[in-house]
């Protein structure tokens, strides 16, 4: 007995195999009592994956822009501590030690 | 081609959105290789609480970078005392509790007095320390010229007008 190899169809035969399904539907509504539907709405395979991947960049491109907006400009970086350090009680202890040099 | 292309979909998001999160968090806190020298050699001591301020608003047109070390128990004091070459005796002067001089840039504990010092130092290797012996702390500003030096006492001339 042969074993069957499974392999995943191409995307060029999924497309015949679409095209041939659309055929076969509408010679069943021609046949029909009068169903419209408009077939040019439906989008191809292709253009569905890459709408897919842009609509992803840009919503990632808003989401970054949200976070990295208020940076921009701002007097958030005016005075920037090293990691893990008290930001109020240091500004506050170099300001007296200024006051009292 | 479906599962593969959800993956690269999550990738593209997390790459992007991951990045600007890097990037907010960058801006906010100062990386360790643009810490002073002086903060890098007190950081880790046992004792000593370094922080290293970058831009630190004197007034509206000067920022400089400034370090601070505090102490955070006896000992971290007595250890910075000796480091700074701090005698004792001027701790327990009750009627200053801050005393300030000049020294080389990158070495708090070299004090440079132009009047008696014989060493030729440029006037922009030179930074302020400021030791408070009451709040047990040393702050060295990182000035980069007399007139950023001037500026940081005309400060303090303001403050107690």
């Amino acid at each position: 007995m042969e074993s069957k190899e499974e392999r995943k169809p191409t995307v060029e035969e999924m497309f015949e195999a679409y095209r041939q399904y659309r055929q076969r539907l509408e010679e069943r509504i021609e046949q029909g009592p009068g169903i419209e539907v408009d077939f040019s709405a439906l989008p191809s395979n292709r253009r569905v994956v890459w709408t897919n991947k842009i609509r992803t960049t840009v919503s990632a491109a808003i989401v970054a822009g949200v976070l990295i907006l208020p940076t921009i400009g701002s007097e958030a970086n005016a005075c920037v501590l090293n990691q893990g350090a008290d930001k109020v009680g240091t500004v506050e202890a170099v300001e007296c030690m200024i006051q009292n040099l | 081609m479906k599962r593969k292309d959800t993956i690269i979909n999550i990738l593209i998001f997390v790459v992007i959105v991951g990045g600007a999160l890097v990037y907010r968090y960058m801006q906010s806190v100062v990386p360790y290789w643009q810490c002073s020298e002086v903060y890098k050699r007190y950081h880790k001591v046992e004792g000593v609480r370094a922080t290293y301020v970058k831009n630190y608003p004197v007034n509206d047109t000067l920022t400089i970078g400034v370090t601070l070390l505090e102490a955070t128990d006896s000992a971290g004091w007595e250890y910075l005392l000796e480091a700074f070459n701090i005698p004792h005796e001027l701790t327990e002067i009750e009627d200053i509790d801050v005393w300030t001089w000049q020294a080389l840039r990158n070495h708090p504990e070299e004090r440079y007095n132009s009047m008696v010092d014989d060493r030729q130092v440029e006037k922009s290797d030179l930074e302020i320390v400021s030791i408070s012996t009451k709040d047990q702390e040393i702050c060295i500003f990182h000035t980069r010229n007399e007139q950023e030096r001037s500026t940081i006492f005309s400060k303090k001339i303001e403050a107690n007008i």
